[in-house]
Parts: structure tokens; sequence; C-alpha cells
């Protein structure tokens, strides 16, 4: 069977898949819908509440795929959302892995006025992302 | 769905990324669509596993059965990841929530109820599909989870895999099945 990969992955924050752990935000699923939309697969980042130790190892399994991705030619991005801890992707620490290692996906800020808005704008900007 | 039914459907991590998959087996550019939307309309929680093939043998790795990755090496692996996945799961339950495990059936790592072997693959790359044979057993990564769930003494509330890989698979069906087994 053909094989239907899109070489195309999104790293998002837990609130994308599941807005109802952070009833203080929108409860929409654009993001997710956005990515589902255009083609991406997504790598889904723990809750924000988890420990800070279990986090620590969350970040380097991401930062370990993200890099393999990318050395194999893939396209990445990070999805970070304005108004979760951190971005809802341990934006710093994430960052910080990622230029140990030399290697930087596209990163995708969504503020808070943009999750509120309709959801076409949102969806066309994380369609364009990694076109 | 009201407070006390909080459901948290654990996914293999390939029903939300294709791109990890084996080369082949992708069926979908993304995510698998029909499944998640799904997951979301019942209102369920849902969270990823990591992906040990991808992040042990990376994104280009040939075929293997679950006698390749029978290793200590790749166990250990699993052990390491299997531990923050059942914090995870730990933490949901905390809050309230039923957990359940979805695996990808027939793979040699997530299968839940079947997964493939045959002794002879090895060495020389050369692998048919008709010579991965299906056997009723769990893979190697879902050995490794079931085991550390035990030992946590976490209570799921229900464990299955999904045929995705078969080319006779059918979503509508499978759908069914879930609602019927995450539903009672």
């Amino acid at each position: 069977m053909e094989d239907r990969r899109s070489y195309k992955v999104v790293i998002v924050p837990d609130y994308a898949l599941n807005p109802e752990n952070y009833p203080h935000l929108p409860q929409h699923l654009k993001i997710y819908e956005g990515a589902r939309d255009a083609g991406y697969g997504v790598i889904k980042m723990p809750p924000t509440d988890i420990p800070e130790e279990s986090a620590d190892e969350w970040v380097e399994i991401t930062a370990d795929m993200i890099e393999e991705y990318l050395n194999k030619g893939y396209k990445v991005a990070v999805i970070a959302v304005e108004g979760l801890p951190d971005k809802g992707v341990w934006f710093s620490k994430l960052v910080k892995e990622l230029e140990s290692r030399r290697t930087m996906p596209k990163i995708l800020e969504i503020s808070r006025g943009e999750l509120e808005a309709d959801g076409e704008q949102l969806a066309e900007k994380i369609k364009t992302v990694l076109s | 769905m009201g407070e006390g039914s909080k459901k948290v459907i654990f996914l293999s991590h390939c029903f939300i990324n294709q791109n990890a998959k084996v080369l082949e087996f992708a069926r979908y550019p993304g995510v698998v669509a029909p499944f998640l939307d799904f997951m979301k309309r019942r209102g369920y929680a849902v969270e990823q596993l990591p992906c040990p093939e991808t992040l042990h043998m990376g994104i280009k790795r040939w075929w293997n059965t679950k006698e390749l990755y029978d290793t200590p090496g790749f166990r250990k692996h699993c052990r390491r990841l299997a531990k923050h996945v059942v914090d995870l799961m730990e933490h949901y339950q905390r809050k309230g929530y039923d957990v359940v495990l979805i695996g990808l059936d027939g793979s040699p790592s997530c299968g839940v109820n079947i997964t493939g072997r045959n002794p002879n693959w090895g060495g020389r790359p050369y692998a048919s599909i008709e010579d991965y044979h299906i056997v009723e057993e769990m893979g190697v990564w879902m050995e490794e989870l079931k085991a550390e769930i035990e030992r946590r003494g976490v209570k799921l509330a229900n464990m299955t895999g999904v045929p995705m890989d078969d080319p006779k698979f059918n979503m509508d069906e499978s759908l069914r099945n879930i609602e019927k087994l995450v539903e009672g």
C-alpha cells in the first residue's frame, strides 16, 4: 500500500488536544484542527501541571524526536501558546536543549487574541508555517 | 460527560503522528483523523505514548519482528519510557479519570492482542510482509508498559489494540468496538 506520510510534524501543547485541562483559555480545538487539516503529524506535550522532574524527561524525549525528524529532512514546527505556563511546551527548556544540539525547528507563537479570534485566521496561520 | 465518568485514552504514538510509522505503513498524512475526532467528540482526554521504535532506531528503521526488538537494551529503553507514562497515568487517576490504553495491534512493539514474529528475520536486510507471522501476544513495548502499570498498582479501566496495519482494517467497525469498550 501507498505510504501517505506528510513529512511534516508539529509539536503542540496539551491544550491543543485537551482544552478542558485549561478552563481559563478558550474551549476549542482550533489548533488541533488546523494541524490536522494541514496534514501535520502531531506530537503532544504532557499537561503543564506535571511534576518538574517528569517534565524534564518529556522535554528530552521531544528534543530527541525533533532532532531525528530534522536530521532526516522532515519539516518540524513547535506551536507555543501565550497564556500557558512556559507557552505549554516548556519553551525555555526545549529551546535551550535544542540550541545545545545545534538544531532548531520553526516556532509558531499564538497569542491570546488569536486564540479568541475566528478559527479561519488561526487555521491559515498554522497551515502556512511549514508550507 | 458527568463528574466521575471522565476518561483519558492513552494512545500509541502513531495514531496522532503517522510520520512515526515504519516506512510503507503510514495510512494518513499526519493525524488518524477519524480516530482522534471520534475521541474528542466523545469528550475523552487524549494522551500520546512515546514511540520507542522511532526513539531507538529512528524514522528510517527497517521493518522488525518482535524477536528483533526483544533485547535487553530495547527493553531497558521501554522501561525508562514506561516510568514516565505511568507517572502520567497516576496524574490523571488522582484527578478522578478512568485510564484506557489503546495500542496498535500487529506491531512488534505496540501490539496488545497480536504482534508479529519470524525467527528467521535478521542479518542482511530482506523482508516480505507475507513472512511477518501474526501471533496472539503483546509487542515488547506493551509488555514492558503493562509490567510497570502492574508494578505501580495503576488500575486500567481497559486495554486493547487497534489493527490499523491490517489491509482489511475497517475504521467504522473499530470505532464501534472502542466505544463499547470505553463506555462499557
